[in-house]
């Protein structure tokens, strides 16, 4: 499935050098040397997470050049810390820990958004009450949804404060349990339940915005 | 059916009213409810049209999260940068 066997990149890279200039943002790899036994486990185990990191970093930044950053600086703090990873302890989710910190260190700073939702005035179920007025049977709620395109559901997302798509974004498209977001976010297991249910009760308010505003809600 | 008998008696004992499934339909849509809570909520749910479909959208919200925000193809050019810098030649290259 995931077509770089690392040496054969290494030799490709090497030879044409282009892969050095394009960053200046990262340093590159400096002096971590592991054993041959963790080295094998690194590019047998975390190697392959490299297109689900990538999509991940991609959600979070929102453009290409970003992601790309965002993953290089993942694997360069994994790889220097490999040491410090439990084997058979959730690889994933220490992966996931490792680009979210990065993510929140690096961009939060660039950012300037609103870090909370004035949600106290979105009631529960406020979406699916909105769009059970307008239709007749009982499934066409969730036909409506499944009828959205693409970009309405990310540009919707994209408008949710940073730390409730954090919660949302690890629930729901990659499928975190709550104790592992707690772990990932560095959060107790309360806070998880109250940023997704915030981040989804926001979520929905945007989505709504974007079916009533098209008319064919 | 079955309001006040013996059935009906037993399905409300282990069921819950909507308003307390309402409100756990999201830990149990995220497979966080507990396994007694879950019993009592899928009792429920048989049983009842408007929680049912209530669960379903919430379903459904979580489905199009998953689907429409989470595909990203990962450029093979961008692969062999990030692998590149993570694994510098060496001497030998």
């Amino acid at each position: 499935m995931f077509p770089y066997p690392a040496p054969l990149v290494r030799g490709r890279v090497g030879r044409s050098g282009y892969a050095w200039s394009v960053s200046d943002v990262i340093e590159p790899q400096t002096g971590t040397r592991h054993s041959p036994e963790a080295e094998r486990r690194f590019r047998d185990d975390v190697v392959p997470l490299l297109p689900e990191m990538y999509a991940a970093a991609l959600r979070l930044t929102r453009n290409p050049s970003d992601a790309e950053d965002l993953v290089q600086e993942t694997y360069l703090r994994a790889y220097r810390g490999f040491a410090g990873f439990k084997a058979g302890t959730n690889l994933r989710a220490w992966m996931h820990r490792i680009l979210t910190n990065s993510f929140i260190n690096t961009y939060r700073k660039k950012q300037r958004e609103p870090q909370t939702v004035s949600d106290d005035e979105i009631p529960e179920w406020y979406l699916y009450d909105r769009m059970a007025l307008g239709s007749a049977e009982p499934s066409a709620e969730t036909e409506a949804l499944a009828a959205m395109p693409d970009q309405d559901v990310q540009r919707a997302l994209e408008s949710v404060p940073e730390r409730f798509r954090l919660a949302v974004l690890l629930a729901d498209v990659e499928g975190f349990s709550y104790k592992e977001i707690a772990q990932i976010l560095e959060v107790p297991i309360g806070t998880v339940m109250s940023r997704l249910h915030r981040g989804r009760k926001a979520l929905e308010k945007a989505l709504w915005k974007v079916m009533d505003g098209r008319g064919d809600g | 059916m079955g309001e006040g008998t013996d059935e009906g008696g037993a399905v409300g004992l282990l069921s819950m009213r909507c308003a307390h499934v309402l409100e756990r339909l999201e830990r149990y849509c995220d497979q966080e409810a507990g396994s007694w809570e879950r019993v009592r909520i899928e009792r429920h749910l048989a049983v009842c049209e408007e929680c049912l479909s209530h669960k379903e959208f919430r379903v459904a919200l979580t489905r199009i999260v998953r689907e429409k925000c989470g595909r990203a193809d990962l450029p093979p050019a961008v692969a062999e940068r990030i692998l590149g810098r993570l694994f510098p030649p060496g001497p030998e290259a």
